[in-house]
């Protein structure tokens, strides 16, 4: 690595000095030119880590009194915290380490010196490596301060935990700028946009798949605690892979707290051992890569809309996409979870009418629970499912005990937590079925004594019949389609009428029938003459063959006639029947581990590349999925045999991607050459037609000049700052990210009010307490959302104009028209971002049209003021030097631009919910009336305007004697 | 000490640099001309070692540049048009980074630059922040820098532009006498008069070829009449010139 001669300073060590000397000018410049952000740093250098420090620390006091699980739980944050850590450093590293390697003159400078390309690459990680990490070392130090003070950690704690802290950063570092390197070298501007685009739509959709949400009811939240916090924490898991370098240094801080010093060495030398290998590699063997990389980032100016190429990758691409798919679902459970949840929908209905009318015993309803369970379990227990048998029963023992209130909760309840929802080519390659939970662990040991002795009676209802006719010994009615069994009890129950409700126990209005368990008559069935049936009593001791009240009145009062109990039902007692084991096997003839095959496969024909290889890749591929997915219907005959489910329903993402892309892998393989010519041929043509000229405006020129009152020069404005943001992708591409997350946010946002309102019904606060909080919540994010985005390019805006400031400066319309034009132009976009958003998000929370109309009223008001307070910001702090939109934003006037715009929304916010006519989390004295209503919406909107309007007629005044 | 092999460059079906050969002698001034996307820039970035062909080679003092790129740096110095300084440094510093660099003592650092320096009026910024200063000014810091390890080959692309009159002619004297002393200096430039000055040898790029070749008289005479100026001939050569975006992509398709 250090070629120099003896007595002169290595090329690393001088790149070293020279960038070390220009930071620390940077950092002593910028105090001693600004007085204001000098003070703001040190302010929040001194008070963000007391500030941090003292509300994790709150935090983590709080989750450790969950009582039995607080200490758990603190762990699981801590590995859940370095998980996520890793992955944004992972990230952060990419987009810097691109950035910093290929799009850097210093780079370019440096490759024409005396420095290898491996020493170029060298200073480039540490470089990466510095800029990536310290803000989010920065962030996250108070954290762990908060986590070593909680778990009263001695001070050698606070000793380590830099330097492992420092080692862990290393790895992202070195792993990120190799992708970074990799993108450089495969990936041009449109391809990478394009990878950018659906890598991110893939990331939602996993998170999506991964974090589905569960619904959690009243009842379950009152009795499961400790199992749904177990199905949280099982999310959280893969925090707990031990192959990632986040699980090596979390277990090295909580062992450490612990005293587990064995345990920590080991994980200190798996971690040092890692950062030593990788780095090594890093600083050795990635030069020569690099440097290609470099190369063909400087060589590609006009590839962009060629693609022809794109046919020679592509086989290469298919294994990649086959590779990835093959972590995506391959077998789609969720159609028989929802056709076992449609099974006891109507259950659970008669349940909820039966438990509201008030003549229907506890006792009787406990009497039905069981009786539904005893019959639901034989057929749910079958085949497969057998291993839900102990879950079973466990109702059945909870129903016993009095404790089991809902039935139909609780059985979807047990879907959920003993069925997955979706298999990948890794979960089955890894042999895991389709059972998770105690029903997993059940199936693994079919021995354990699990199960309880069950009642051995069950009443299967057979038919509905009319009211009976009564004699002296027995009742009478129609024959029907039964066919009576002599050595069989038969009991004759009545149905009442009840009323319906809804999720809330509210009345619905409308009434059913419901089998009255607690009334019956009992006795054995013989067929007579006229089609009727003889439901005669055993004994003459009618007290033990009648049951219940309604039916001894009725028995009693024979003769009277009673229009009101015309409804009866005929069942049969039978032994309840016992789910047996069933005898093992697999729920296809494929062995699922022969799955394995495929990311073999693909990686295999990803690094021979040969044509040879692609087509038997494909094709290997194509066998395995066609058997896979004609085997599919064998899952559902193993799975309950759901009849009115196609097979298809339970082929998964995964599997229809792989088999597209392997046909796409076989085609390219075949048609390479005449494919890539074909395309050349229509590029060419393409090619040729843009050549002729036609003076035509564009698309988007034609659209303004649709819009009145926008005289020439003012589009012509408009139609520049439109133009070069859409063409700059690497600005609003970061932007991505932002709505990546907004995106799971609103996904996420339907499950808010309907699990957690029922936590707070009992609060102080009241019943609606949550959703107001949650409202006004999503207002707020809604608006620092908007906030991220006028500071990150409206503010800029004046600036960017920089040494072409002449152009639009010198023409008749005028800086200050100019500038009113951009923050127009960014209101506009913002208004029709943020009201669809707001409108979106609050029809997530259901709530009702004027209250959305409010929320969408007042983020349109905040939206101007945000956009005025960024422009206004913009003009007064100007940096006419520079041409990149993110170093502008990261000076002093982007950020206390960006202090000022949230200071604003947390303010705006409140005054809103204090005036809000629909209630808020500050209205705990009671809602305001109406002329406090105004005053505080009035207050509001002055509020928006000062701090919107002032800046930017400042602003303008300011470029009215603009000197430039 | 230049010797460009059959050297292509194609970026995508756009071939930038085809089958350029040249070889340019030990402390021969060499001037490339051509229009706007004639394939200057880039046959300059593939002799400097920042892009690599796409076939061909290019070598510096008997080195290529793709396989033994560190021995070439050390023989070659290298002024783009833009150049990159470091910002926050001062001249004075970026200089002795460049001088350590290429393992210079203390005192041959002091020696060179005491002779640079004045001759590009640079004393009164050498204690100011780079990022201060003119286009020109960081364009002469540049120049300074690159000159002060007495490279045996100097590359530089467009050097006049943002310099003055009187910084453009002393960079000419500068660059003639070097090449008197041996250094072989290879320049890209639109300004036909400072090739016509003060090369050796002119050579004229045009779609990617390099059409000619020669001393300023057999370019004279390659104009069509005799003594033509080399204006003419290099429009002679160059016709359409304004349109060569145009004639490259109807010469691919």
């Amino acid at each position: 690595m250090d070629q120099s001669p003896k007595g002169f300073s290595s090329p690393f060590g001088l790149l070293l000095r020279v960038n070390f000397l220009q930071m620390w000018r940077q950092l002593t410049q910028a105090g001693t030119r600004s007085g204001t952000l000098s003070t703001m740093v040190a302010m929040f250098l001194l008070f963000y880590p007391l500030i941090a420090s003292g509300m994790f620390w709150g935090g983590l006091r709080y989750i450790s009194k969950f009582p039995g699980l607080g200490d758990l739980l603190i762990e699981h944050l801590i590995f859940l915290l370095f998980a996520m850590l890793f992955t944004l450093l992972l990230f952060s590293n990419v987009v810097v380490g691109y950035t910093n390697m290929f799009r850097n003159q210093e780079t370019r400078f440096l490759q024409t010196l005396p420095f290898s390309a491996n020493n170029i690459f060298q200073w480039k990680l540490v470089e990466t490596t510095i800029f990536a990490s310290w803000a989010f070392l920065l962030l996250i130090a108070p954290l762990i301060i908060a986590y070593g003070i909680h778990q009263r950690a001695t001070l050698d704690f606070y000793l380590i935990t830099p330097f492992l802290v420092t080692l862990f950063i290393i790895l992202p570092a070195i792993f990120g700028c190799w992708i970074a390197v990799f993108m450089a070298r495969y990936l041009d501007r449109s391809l990478f946009q394009t990878t950018a685009v659906l890598l991110l739509l893939f990331m939602i959709y996993m998170v999506k798949v991964y974090l589905q949400p569960e619904a959690a009811t009243e009842q379950t939240l009152e009795t499961r605690v400790l199992d749904l916090t177990d199905r949280l924490l099982a999310k959280t898991q893969f925090a707990q892979f031990p192959f990632l370098p986040s699980y090596w240094l979390s277990s090295t801080l909580t062992n450490w707290v612990d005293g587990a010093r064995a345990l920590t060495q080991f994980f200190i030398a798996i971690l040092a051992a890692n950062v030593l290998f990788f780095g090594f590699l890093g600083f050795t063997e990635t030069g020569k890569y690099f440097y290609q990389s470099l190369s063909a980032t400087l060589s590609r100016g006009s590839l962009s809309g060629d693609w022809s190429q794109a046919f020679y990758f592509a086989p290469r691409m298919c294994a990649q996409v086959i590779l990835l798919a093959w972590f995506l679902p391959m077998v789609d459970l969720s159609a028989l979870k929802e056709y076992w949840k449609g099974e006891f929908k109507p259950l659970a209905v008669s349940y909820a009418a039966q438990k509201n009318d008030m003549d229907i015993s506890t006792k009787t309803l406990g009497n039905w629970s069981t009786n539904q369970v005893l019959q639901i379990e034989p057929r749910l227990a079958n085949g497969s499912l057998f291993a839900l048998k102990p879950e079973i029963r466990r109702l059945y023992e909870r129903i016993e005990s009095g404790e089991m209130q809902q039935l139909g909760p609780d059985l979807e309840y047990l879907i959920n937590a003993n069925l997955r929802s979706t298999l990948s080519g890794l979960d089955m390659a890894r042999r895991r079925s389709h059972l998770r939970g105690e029903a997993m662990k059940f199936a693994a040991e079919p021995e354990a004594t699990l199960i309880p002795e069950a009642p051995r009676k069950v009443v299967n209802i057979l038919r509905m019949t009319s009211k009976p006719v009564m004699n002296k010994t027995h009742l009478v009615i129609p024959k029907g389609a039964t066919t009576p069994d002599t050595n069989t009890i038969y009991r004759l129950y009545y149905r009442r009428l009840v009323e319906k409700v809804d999720m809330e126990n509210n009345p619905t209005g409308e009434s059913m029938f419901v089998t009255d368990f607690g009334n019956y008559f009992e006795g054995t069935l013989a067929e007579e003459r006229n089609n009727q049936l003889l439901l005669t009593f055993s004994s003459t001791n009618f007290g033990s063959h009648i049951q219940g009240a309604v039916a001894q009145d009725f028995w009693g009062a024979a003769h009277v006639a009673s229009s009101k109990l015309d409804r009866w039902a005929l069942a049969q007692v039978t032994d309840s029947s016992e789910a047996v084991a069933p005898h093992s096997g697999h729920p296809t003839s494929l062995y699922s581990t022969v799955l394995l095959f495929i990311p073999l496969l693909a990686i295999g024909s990803w690094i021979i590349n040969v044509r040879t290889v692609h087509l038997f890749t494909g094709a290997g591929i194509l066998v395995l999925m066609g058997i896979f997915m004609v085997q599919s219907s064998q899952w559902k005959n193993q799975l309950g045999g759901a009849e009115n489910l196609s097979a298809l329903k339970f082929i998964g993402t995964g599997t229809w991607i792989i088999v597209v892309v392997a046909v796409i892998q076989i085609c390219c393989a075949i048609w390479k050459n005449p494919l890539t010519k074909s395309y050349q041929r229509w590029y060419q043509k393409r090619v040729e037609q843009q050549k002729v000229f036609t003076f035509q405006p564009g698309f988007t020129d034609r659209l303004l000049q649709q819009l009145p009152l926008l005289s020439p020069d003012i589009r012509a404005v408009v139609l520049k700052d439109i133009r070069i943001f859409w063409r700059d992708t690497a600005q609003w591409g970061q932007s991505l990210i932002l709505f990546g997350i907004l995106g799971i946010y609103i996904l996420n946002l339907r499950f808010f009010t309907e699990q957690f309102t029922s936590l707070f019904s009992s609060g102080r606060f009241g019943s609606d307490y949550f959703s107001k909080l949650v409202s006004f919540m999503n207002l707020a994010a809604c608006a620092l959302n908007l906030a991220t985005l006028t500071t990150r390019f409206v503010f800029p805006q004046f600036s960017l104009e920089g040494k072409r400031l002449w152009i639009v400066g010198l023409s008749p319309l005028g800086l200050n028209r100019v500038v009113l034009v951009k923050y127009l132009l960014a209101t506009t976009i913002s208004l029709a971002i943020s009201i669809p958003l707001i409108w979106l998000s609050s029809n997530m929370l259901q709530m009702p049209t004027s209250q959305k109309l409010f929320f969408c009223g007042g983020i349109a008001v905040m939206a101007l003021a945000l956009n005025g307070l960024a422009m206004g910001m913009g003009v007064m702090y100007p940096d006419l030097k520079e041409d990149n939109p993110s170093k502008i934003v990261s000076g002093f006037g982007g950020t206390f631009c960006l202090v000022v715009s949230f200071v604003y929304i947390g303010l705006a916010v409140m005054m809103l919910g204090i005036g809000s006519p629909f209630g808020s989390p500050w209205q705990i004295f009671g809602r305001a009336n109406e002329t406090q209503q105004l005053i505080y919406l009035g207050l509001f909107l002055i509020f928006s305007l000062s701090v919107g309007f002032g800046p930017l007629a400042y602003g303008l005044r300011k470029v009215r004697n603009f000197e430039h | 000490m230049i010797e460009l092999t059959n050297l292509i460059k194609e970026f995508g079906d756009l071939t930038a640099v085809d089958d350029i050969s040249l070889t340019v002698n030990k402390g021969e001034f060499f001037a490339v001309l051509g229009p706007n996307a004639a394939g200057k820039t880039t046959t300059i970035k593939m002799l400097v070692g920042l892009i690599s062909p796409t076939s061909g080679t290019a070598k510096v003092c008997g080195y290529d540049v793709q396989s033994d790129p560190i021995e070439v740096r050390k023989r070659l110095a290298y002024v783009p048009d833009f150049p990159f300084l470091y910002d926050k440094l001062t001249p004075w510093e970026f200089l002795r980074f460049t001088g350590q660099l290429f393992h210079m003592t203390e005192e041959e650092i002091q020696e060179r630059t005491r002779a640079l320096i004045p001759r590009f009026s640079l004393e009164p910024y050498l204690k100011k922040s780079i990022e201060s200063l003119s286009h020109g000014t960081r364009q002469r810091i540049a120049i300074v820098s690159a000159l002060m390890h007495n490279p045996d080959v100097f590359v530089l692309d467009e050097p006049m532009v943002g310099l003055d009159p009187h910084h453009q002619f002393i960079l000419k004297e500068v660059l003639k006498e070097r090449s008197q002393t041996g250094m072989t200096v290879f320049l890209s430039t639109h300004q036909l008069s400072v090739a016509e000055e003060i090369a050796d040898r002119i050579g004229i790029v045009h779609m990617g070829k390099m059409v000619a070749v020669g001393t300023k008289e057999e370019l004279h005479n390659l104009g069509g009449t005799n003594n033509a100026a080399l204006e003419e001939t290099f429009l002679a050569l160059t016709r359409e010139e304004s349109d060569v975006v145009t004639q490259r992509q109807l010469q691919q398709g």
